[in-house]
């Protein structure tokens, strides 16, 4: 599923690992996610959605 | 380069693979019949190495941790891999005693065939739970 965390994130001036701070996960998710490497739980989305400002709908598209 | 816990239970561990390794090797050149003994605790320090190479701790930030969502998502994709490799061995195992040894060993027959069973069984099993 593809994503904007990468654009958003520098948007907001944050690091992949204060993203993943924010979102208590590592560092190499926030990349594999960004990467398109593996989708986020339902959990996951919610958060880097929050920890970004915007919805899910607006983070992720098919 | 940051000797974090990771790199630190590493390199102890791989000094540990290459001794145990090395004395393996040595047995094997002084012609001492080599077994269980030695083969064993090569394969639980490699496996061991492989574990301290492959996962970090969030507080270190040098890798992702085995209970977090990408460290689950590594483990389902690699047990699924790991099944494969193994079935494939078993099945070489197999055609090299019959082919080799001109025999048929029944436990690596009984182990290969279990081993075939087990992953559609597990599926139908955890798949109940989703009825």
């Amino acid at each position: 599923m593809e994503n904007k965390i990468k654009q958003l994130r520098k948007l907001n001036n944050i690091s992949q690992e204060e993203l993943a701070k924010m979102c208590g996960v590592s560092r190499q998710t926030i990349n594999a996610i960004e990467n398109n490497k593996y989708d986020p739980s339902l959990k996951l989305a919610f958060q880097l959605a929050r920890a970004l400002g915007v919805t899910v709908d607006e983070l992720f598209h098919a | 380069m940051k000797m974090t816990t990771r790199i630190w239970g590493a390199a102890i561990i791989g000094t540990a693979t290459v001794i145990i390794a090395g004395f393996t090797a040595y047995k094997l050149l002084m012609g001492q019949p080599v077994g269980f003994n030695e083969l064993m605790p090569t394969a639980v320090l490699l496996g061991s190495f492989f574990t301290a190479i492959t996962w970090g701790s969030p507080e270190e930030g040098d890798g992702p941790a085995q209970d977090e969502e990408l460290g689950r998502y590594i483990t389902m994709k690699s047990a699924k891999i790991s099944y494969f490799i193994l079935i494939g061995l078993l099945l070489a195992a197999l055609a090299v005693e019959k082919w080799a040894f001109d025999r048929e060993n029944m436990a690596l027959i009984v182990v290969t065939c279990f081993a075939m069973i087990v992953l559609p069984f597990t599926e139908w099993i955890v798949s109940r739970q989703y009825r």
